[in-house]
């Protein structure tokens, strides 16, 4: 007899995850070999551009991806234990909105718009619980007066073009709570509201969070909510996960020259500074992925070993990994030095 | 005259549209919203077959004096030879009066595409430019002059030629290009009306605009190739819409009178005895449907390939 | 709510009086008038002509004869049919609802077939049968009505005699046939010409909806609603179908002009005694005033469908009711 596991129990295990389109223009690699644990009761941030692929890797977890898209062979996604990727339609079902939910970007195009929003809530219940009208709408207004939203009975009346963009988000989430899922999965649910709606959704998030001790997976192209927000982040380039680390040692210790770029791109207030630093260049296509370390062309330490070969995932402290040779070949690393005008590079 | 004859179209229409596809191939290489659709719109296979089929009818049209076996309205026996079903010599058997059918068909394809082909002409032409001025003008003007067109547009199209028609008796054939057309453009005004709003409103005209770009000229220049692509696919599936209308009218016997032949008026002469005489409506009724199919492939085939939202980026 | 109906009624009588106008412009712009038919028959004495033309006051000036016009219509007085010895009234009455029982049934039965084959389609994307079904769309969607009617009355009147091939009822039989029978008999008679009306209308609707359920499909709230763990078929009809059908309805809308005049191809084919075949018989006969009536009342019958179909609309997206707030 073993002794039990000191280590917790990830909720959910991803190895591996490849997912392909397979179109006329070619294959592209939207997810190429991702892995990554997430804990239970913990945020967990995605970042990157967009076409990093950080959607698709949270549509395939929910197995959402639709031909020509495939999940490839060899892909691993655990949930409590259990292969996603192996169960049949009808379990994953079971499983979408019940254990594992997801609310999305734009909360105006994302509810029907036929049907009230009580209706698209209550539904929810309905599918999974077997409930009546009756009590899946009492649910439902519970949820709505949860997620913060005045005179919820009245409210779940209404239709989803007669509420505010912060509410249909309220909504959305509202949606999502309804069957006490373990896993929530955001996907930039902040980037289509106001900066002030912003803050409120973050904290309604991480107080539902508190509450009812689920995990959070925050897709996000914006360092600042992930600061806020998240415990650990996985920086996502061009369909691979370039760095992984805590929040702290991400902004206090990047590593991954992607990762500075983001960091130095972020514009802050007070800081002397005449022009925004941008990362040079633009994400290669999905369909021809450079043999490589992907970044290579856009990498201001770039030297020849990077450009023929592709660099598998360094740890380069606690728990903070980099996929970068630079964790080999340190000395490569070059200062960059940015004046008011240029960014210029010394040796 | 004879089967060899035949031959003839069907190589004018192959070459054709072999040449078109290659002078399509080459201006899809120069890139630009025309060349992309060109190339798309080659690749569609579909599409290409259908103006294939639409050449071969405008050659046998052209070149009806070659190919029909005999004159429209000669009537060959009318003790003998009327009414006999399709045989060899006569591929689409003899009507009641003794004429060949397929003679008849072969110069009905004259008749009912020259029709179509200018009464669209017209529809588009009046269409465009009370929409473009509606579009252009904007305001209370725009509004009224699309109230007239809703109301335009409520009267079924066929009621209104059939009561010109009624009320004008016998009219010439260019009279009734000139009628069909001026029932048909209410539409077309409409869709480019929907244009010349959406591309005045779009960013590109307003940078024109603050770039210092001469209003009226720039706006031309801008606008009429937007338009250019709906007014191309409304013709297309017109087309098709006409012969139909056409044909329906000859049938009924208020379009394109006796003895001249159009698909639609040899149908008529079967009204006696459909059953006894099935031969005279199965085939110009097949030949129409195959040219409006065919006319209505293209045209989708072309709104799909000049579609932007089709467009891939680079 | 009521505003807005009130609205839609009003703007439903202007165009109405457009369509009376323009038939009124279109009669005046016709050679000779009414009468000159009967200018062929020698006979009439010039002061009888006379007579008939100061009694429908045409020769009063336009504008005179125009209001006069706009007052009889408006009152229901249609004029006088020549070929038919009787008020236009009296024909119309008699015909219309003939018309609409066809246009009624072939309406209904278009939007099922026609929704349903835009589903399966959909459904099937790039399949075999759709690919088939699309052909058969194309195919019925480019006939003239009037061919396919003839087809049909051949196929399924002579070669195989299931169905009648003209009228609305058997004649003479009829009288004699108990109360089942003759029910059985309409129904018989109404199979062909409404078939034919079916398969032509569901064509057009079948295109379109293909077209707004593809749309619809790749909109977002369809991802939500899978993403809630949703049953497939409770995604499609709930959710897809649902917003799908909205374009449906303004496609109805607006194909109604074009469903009228395919009445008048199918009962001319089939003789059915509807408002189709009366026009054509009055242009035949040259009997103005019949043909005038029809055409607006055509026009009536277009736009108050067409009333019905945005109020079904209003009714079924409820963006665009007004909300009490």
């Amino acid at each position: 007899m073993t002794a039990p596991d000191p280590r917790p129990q990830a909720l959910l295990t991803v190895r591996d995850l490849r997912t392909y389109f397979h179109t006329d223009a070619g294959i592209a690699r939207a997810v190429d070999g991702v892995s990554f644990d997430v804990m239970p009761r913990e945020t967990i941030g995605i970042v990157g551009e967009s076409g990093c692929g950080k959607s698709v890797t949270s549509l395939s977890i929910m197995r959402l991806i639709r031909p020509p898209g495939v999940i490839e062979a060899g892909s691993r996604v655990e949930l409590e234990g259990r292969n996603l990727l192996e169960l049949p339609e009808h379990e994953m079902r079971r499983i979408r909105g019940n254990r594992v939910a997801m609310i999305f970007q734009e909360p105006m195009t994302s509810l029907n718009p036929v049907f009230t929003v009580g209706e698209q809530i209550a539904e929810v219940a309905r599918v999974h619980a077997n409930a009546s009208r009756r009590e899946a709408w009492d649910r439902a207004v519970e949820m709505l007066q949860l997620t913060g939203i005045p005179s919820p009975a009245e409210r779940a009346k209404e239709y989803p073009h007669q509420l505010s963009g912060g509410m249909r988000q309220r909504v959305m989430i509202a949606m999502a709570l309804m069957m006490n899922p373990s896993l929530l999965i955001a996907d930039e649910p902040t980037t289509a509201l106001d900066v002030t709606i912003q803050a409120q959704i973050l904290e309604l998030l991480q107080q539902i969070q508190e509450r009812f001790a689920m995990s959070i997976i925050l897709i996000t192209h914006d360092l600042g909510v992930i600061a806020e927000m998240a415990q650990r982040v996985l920086v996502m380039y061009a369909g691979e996960i370039v760095e992984r680390a805590s929040v702290g040692d991400l902004f206090a210790h990047p590593h991954h020259p992607y990762t500075e770029g983001l960091l130095a791109a972020m514009p802050t207030l007070g800081a002397a500074r005449t022009r925004l630093a941008v990362i040079p260049g633009t994400v290669p296509a999905p369909t021809r992925w450079p043999p490589g370390c992907r970044f290579h062309d856009r990498c201001p330490h770039a030297w020849e070993r990077p450009e023929r070969e592709h660099p598998p995932l360094f740890e380069v402290g606690p728990s903070h990994w980099s996929r970068c040779f630079l964790a080999e070949e340190p000395d490569r690393r070059r200062v960059i030095t940015r004046s008011e005008d240029r960014v210029g590079e010394t040796r | 005259m004879t089967l060899a004859s035949w031959l003839v179209p069907l190589a004018v229409a192959i070459v054709a549209t072999a040449a078109i596809s290659r002078a399509w191939a080459s201006a899809g290489t120069n890139g630009g919203p025309w060349g992309t659709a060109f190339n798309r719109l080659r690749r569609n296979r579909g599409g290409m077959l259908a103006l294939g089929f639409i050449l071969f009818v405008a050659a046998v049209a052209l070149l009806a004096r070659l190919l029909a076996p005999f004159d429209p309205n000669h009537q060959l026996d009318i003790v003998a030879l009327a009414s006999r079903p399709p045989s060899l010599a006569y591929p689409f058997g003899t009507d009641i009066y003794s004429r060949d059918v397929l003679s008849r068909v072969v110069y009905g394809a004259r008749i009912s595409l020259s029709i179509a082909l200018l009464a669209v002409a017209v529809s588009i032409t009046v269409g465009t430019t009370y929409g473009a001025i509606a579009g252009y003008i904007g305001g209370r003007t725009d509004a009224i002059m699309m109230r007239v067109i809703d109301a335009l547009l409520s009267i079924p199209r066929i009621l209104i030629l059939l009561a010109i028609l009624a009320l004008w008796g016998r009219v010439s054939l260019g009279a009734l290009v000139l009628i069909l057309g001026l029932t048909g453009w209410f539409g077309t005004s409409r869709l480019v009306r929907a244009q010349v709003l959406a591309l005045k409103a779009e960013d590109m005209v307003l940078a024109a605009h603050a770039l210092g770009a001469r209003g009226r000229r720039i706006l031309l220049r801008h606008i009429l190739p937007g338009v250019t692509s709906t007014i191309v696919v409304a013709a297309t599936l017109g087309i098709g819409n006409v012969i139909t209308l056409e044909a329906g009218l000859s049938f009924l016997g208020v379009g394109v009178r006796q003895p001249t032949a159009s698909w639609g008026n040899i149908i008529s002469d079967a009204s006696a005895n459909y059953a006894g005489l099935w031969w005279i409506s199965l085939f110009p009724g097949l030949a129409i449907v195959l040219t409006v199919m065919a006319f209505n492939i293209v045209g989708d085939a072309l709104r799909d390939a000049l579609d932007p939202r089709e467009i891939q980026p680079a | 709510m009521r505003a807005l109906v009130a609205r839609r009624l009003l703007q439903a009588v202007v165009i109405v009086a457009i369509s009376a106008t323009a038939t009124f412009l279109l009669v005046q712009l016709a050679p000779g008038d009414p009468f000159s038919n009967m200018i062929d028959n020698p006979r009439i004495p010039p002061e009888v002509r006379e007579r008939w033309r100061a009694r429908w006051g045409l020769d009063r000036p336009m504008h005179e004869q125009y209001v006069l016009y706009l007052r009889n219509v408006a009152r229901g007085d249609l004029g006088w049919s020549f070929s038919q010895s009787r008020p236009v009234i009296d024909a119309i009455a008699e015909a219309v609802p003939r018309t609409l029982l066809l246009m009624g049934v072939g309406l209904l039965g278009a939007f099922v077939l026609g929704v349903a084959t835009g589903v399966v389609r959909a459904g099937r994307r790039g399949s075999v049968a759709d690919r088939a079904l699309g052909a058969g769309t194309l195919f019925f969607y480019s006939m003239p009505e009037f061919w396919l009617a003839i087809m049909a009355m051949l196929v399924f009147a002579y070669w195989l005699p299931i169905f009648p091939t003209s009228g609305m009822t058997t004649p003479v039989l009829y009288d004699y046939m108990s109360i089942a029978g003759k029910l059985g008999d309409r129904l018989a008679h109404l199979v062909l010409p409404t078939a034919t009306l079916v398969l032509l209308t569901a064509a057009i609707i079948a295109r379109y909806q293909r077209a707004a359920l593809l749309d619809v499909a790749t909109q977002d709230f369809v991802r939500t609603a899978r993403a809630k763990g949703l049953p497939e078929r409770a995604v499609l009809w709930r959710h897809i179908l649902r917003n799908a059908l909205l374009p449906v309805i303004t496609l109805l809308g607006l194909s109604l002009p074009h469903l009228v005049g395919g009445t008048v191809f199918i009962e001319q084919v089939f003789a059915w005694p509807g408002m189709g075949r009366l026009v054509v018989g009055a242009i035949a006969a040259r009997d103005h005033a019949l043909v005038m009536a029809i055409v607006v009342l055509g026009s009536v019958l277009v736009t108050l469908g067409s009333l019905l179909a945005d109020l079904l609309y209003m009714a079924a997206d409820p963006r665009l009711r007004e909300h009490e707030r």
